[in-house]
């Protein structure tokens, strides 16, 4: 029998791994009883679909200054 | 044998790629142009240790890299496990903690996510996370990185880096949640 903490890990880890036929077994069983599990799972699925709207990072070069900036913080 | 560097030209040939390295990881610009510095600092100090046996920015990003991973690491202690505050038991190994069940509202936040105010949240609930946590989840799902290269440029297993995403989206998701129910 798999805790509620033990499948919310495994629901994760069977996206990066295989998993035994047992575990995915005993992981199916939880679900089919757990309501709180099963909104997790999709809450998960969810989310893997919301994190690809995350903004990108706001990169800039150094503009001259900064570099001129940083050298003599460097050099001297 | 020691090689020499040409340190006139250092910053100006190598401090944007160094920047641009950084910020994948550290998504505080400020914060990431001071590893930079502190980058170039090192190097000069400890230029005998250059052999020449990699190319300079090669030694220079690794550098950078090691002061970034020093850095999540000290992060990391200051983080309290979040396991223990979802789950009941000893170890956090049992039944969910009542408040923090999930309430399935994730489909819906997916919906909605045309709204400015939704990516807003998001932005809010990611920078509330370790940094290292947050750039995984941006290399995972935003950049769509392999796992490999996720857990080499990370410095993670690739059997740990499943379990800092399960501990990110465990919080990510009581964030957001929040954030709906207000």
């Amino acid at each position: 029998m798999l805790y509620c903490s033990e499948v919310t890990q495994e629901l994760e880890r069977l996206k990066f791994e295989e998993g035994t036929f047992i575990k995915r077994f005993l992981l199916r069983f939880h679900l089919l009883i757990c309501k709180d599990c099963r909104r997790y799972e999709s809450d998960s699925k969810a989310l893997d679909h919301i994190l690809k709207f995350q903004n990108p990072v706001n990169y800039s070069k150094l503009t001259s200054e900064e570099i001129e900036a940083m050298n003599k913080k460097i050099i001297g | 044998m020691a090689q020499t560097i040409n340190t006139s030209n250092l910053v100006s040939e190598n401090a944007d790629y160094l920047l641009a390295f950084a910020m994948k990881k550290i998504s505080d610009r400020e914060l990431a142009k001071d590893f930079v510095q502190d980058t170039f600092v090192s190097a000069i100090s400890n230029i005998e240790k250059f052999k020449g046996d990699s190319a300079l920015r090669t030694w220079l990003t690794s550098i950078l890299n090691r002061k970034i991973i020093d850095y999540w690491r000290k992060a990391e202690t200051r983080y309290t496990d979040p396991i223990s505050s979802f789950f009941k038991g000893e170890n956090g190994d049992g039944s969910w903690v009542i408040e923090k069940r999930p309430q399935g509202k994730m489909p819906e936040f997916e919906q909605e996510m045309e709204k400015a105010e939704r990516h807003d949240e998001l932005s809010d609930c990611i920078e509330k996370l370790p940094e290292k946590w947050a750039g995984i989840l941006r290399a995972k799902y935003f950049e769509e990185e392999k796992a490999e290269e996720i857990s080499k440029d990370f410095d993670v297993t690739t059997s740990n880096l499943w379990v800092i995403i399960h501990r990110a989206k465990l919080v990510l998701r009581d964030c957001l949640e929040q954030k709906m129910n207000h």
